[in-house]
């Protein structure tokens, strides 16, 4: 504890004398340098995936259907882009994605927190949440072909289903874990039903929320890969399914890596509105 | 002198796992003053928080009745300010709103809350930490905050509930002698809860002793040290013959509530 308090203090002040030590005490590395020393070890693990990825294509599984090196996966992107083909192809996927993660956020968050404040919502709703959340559901996408078709309604139904129930347990959950003594404040200063919803409740239940947007997003982005896999005319998922029926391993993997490339970039902008939403828990972090 | 509190027979029944009513306040009946200052001490188990968030409004009275200047009161009001025990301070807020919020649930606005809020801060020696969250202060300034917060609807009776209970002895002491500062200044009829005798002793008028199962009061006994307080006044020999007085009132409650039977 000293000791690190001490790298901290000379860290700031670094136009002050260095104060000699007592002997026998040593610097550790300050927080921001474990930090950076971290961040380090993630970026040469990434170049040597990459590195490992490009070697295995060019000398270790040459032939091109069962493996594709990295750099022939990005000609051929930068080949998809320049002729339009991918834009078009991942704006199809973005809007599929889009509309179903929304209505499912929406419909998941309101459900959640109607269930968690209503006991009667409860009871009559808990036997086919718990049943639906536990069923694979991917498996409902023949039926979602026969009754929206082809086209886009399929997909968003099918993004919605997977991705809402999560969604809703969290929220949910979120609403229950209040702790009771901030009920217990709420109702010592005379708050009306609805003001305990927005200034307790609400708050109490964001960080579960936002938990169950991470888990959401990760089983919408699977919902636009099945539903476009099963049946569609366009989209990433398209692509991948399309050049997988022509032998062409290097679209397939750029396919795959442009969901994964989404995910994260996704996980990443929730992180942030995280951040942005709820500043209290980042003061967490930076107090201890 | 009327009495700004008063609290006639009242009593309150807890339901047994087994549907039996079990009497765990016996029709107390209290008068306390304008600006005085009273405490409860008891064993724990005596009914003394459930008394107070009773009156508080938090929990229903199944007998009786409480007034606040002759007025019957029930349920919650912004006529009592409430200082928890535990930490009860809303994470999510800073120091700042957490102050505000009795006000802002009234509707109050913020160009009128935030300036009084400021000034509450100022006077519980929080000065600079308006924009703070709960979790970057220590118990002991969560506690000033927490008395600020229920000092800024400006009650007519602030009850505490055993404020102090979980600090370090240090920052319990200091924290005393805060409050009869901030008392003096603010001039609240204030009910306190403690089961430390020598806190109830330095810090009330009078001293009210309860019984265990069910609560009733046991003995009123009044103090009679000056004001101001010195902290020092705790080592003073009148002031160890007073708590000697209330320890021995108390101490058969205090053993026969440890050897209770669960349930």
């Amino acid at each position: 504890m000293s000791e690190a308090a001490l790298g901290h203090d000379k860290a700031r002040g670094a136009d002050a004398a260095p104060s000699p030590l007592p002997a026998g005490l040593r610097h550790g590395p300050t927080p921001a340098q474990l930090a950076w020393i971290s961040r380090r070890r993630a970026i040469y693990s990434v170049i040597g995936g990459l590195a490992l990825w490009e070697f295995t294509g060019q000398f270790l599984v040459t032939n091109p259907i069962l493996f594709s090196p990295l750099s022939k996966v990005l000609a051929v992107g930068w080949k998809l882009l320049m002729n339009g083909e991918l834009m078009r192809h991942m704006g199809v996927s973005a809007l599929e994605f889009s509309l179903g993660f929304a209505l499912s956020a929406v419909v998941g968050i309101a459900l959640g927190f109607l269930m968690a404040t209503s006991r009667r919502t409860q009871d009559i709703l808990d036997p086919w949440v718990s049943f639906f959340y536990s069923s694979p559901l991917v498996a409902l996408m023949p039926f979602f072909l026969l009754i929206f078709g082809i086209g886009l309604a399929s997909k968003v139904a099918i993004v919605f289903v997977i991705a809402v129930f999560p969604i809703l347990l969290n929220a949910f959950v979120g609403i229950r874990s209040a702790d009771p003594h901030l009920l217990e404040v709420a109702k010592a200063f005379n708050c009306s039903r609805g003001q305990i919803f927005t200034k307790i409740l609400m708050p109490a239940a964001l960080p579960f929320v936002i938990v169950g947007l991470r888990l959401g997003i990760g089983r919408a982005l699977t919902g636009v890969v099945v539903g476009e896999l099963f049946a569609s005319r366009a989209g990433v998922g398209y692509l991948i399914t399309a050049a997988g029926l022509s032998f062409d391993t290097a679209t397939v993997f750029l396919g795959v890596l442009i969901f994964s490339l989404m995910g994260v970039l996704l996980m990443e902008g929730l992180k942030y509105l995280e951040q942005r939403l709820a500043p209290w828990r980042k003061s967490v972090q930076e107090t201890h | 002198m009327t009495a700004k509190l008063q609290v006639s027979n009242l009593s309150k029944y807890f339901l047994t796992r087994d549907g039996e009513p079990r009497k765990v306040l016996d029709s107390i009946s209290l008068d306390i003053a304008t600006n005085e200052f009273v405490c409860i001490v008891g064993a724990s188990g005596c009914g003394k928080t459930t008394f107070i968030r009773a009156i508080g409004g938090l929990v229903p009275a199944e007998e009786g009745e409480v007034r606040i200047d002759g007025k019957l009161v029930e349920g919650p009001g912004g006529d009592r300010g409430f200082v928890f025990q535990h930490d009860s301070l809303l994470p999510w807020r800073t120091v700042l709103d957490n102050v505000v919020f009795g006000l802002e649930v009234r509707g109050v606005k913020p160009a009128a809350s935030h300036p009084l809020a400021e000034s509450l801060l100022k006077l519980v020696g929080l000065t600079g930490f308006a924009q703070h969250y709960p979790n970057e202060l220590s118990g002991g300034m969560r506690q000033r905050v927490n008395l600020a917060r229920a000092l800024a609807i400006d009650p007519d009776v602030l009850l505490m509930d055993e404020p102090f209970a979980a600090l370090d002895a240090q920052t319990r002491e200091i924290m005393q002698r805060e409050l009869l500062k901030i008392w003096a200044q603010k001039r609240k009829t204030v009910l306190f809860i403690t089961h430390q005798i020598d806190e109830a002793a330095y810090l009330a008028d009078r001293v009210l002793v309860f019984s265990s199962r069910p609560g009733r009061v046991a003995a009123d006994i009044a103090i009679p040290f000056p004001r101001p307080r010195a902290l020092s006044l705790k080592r003073s020999p009148e002031f160890l013959k007073i708590v000697d007085e209330i320890w021995t009132l108390i101490e058969q409650e205090v053993v026969a509530s440890m050897q209770v039977e669960p349930g």
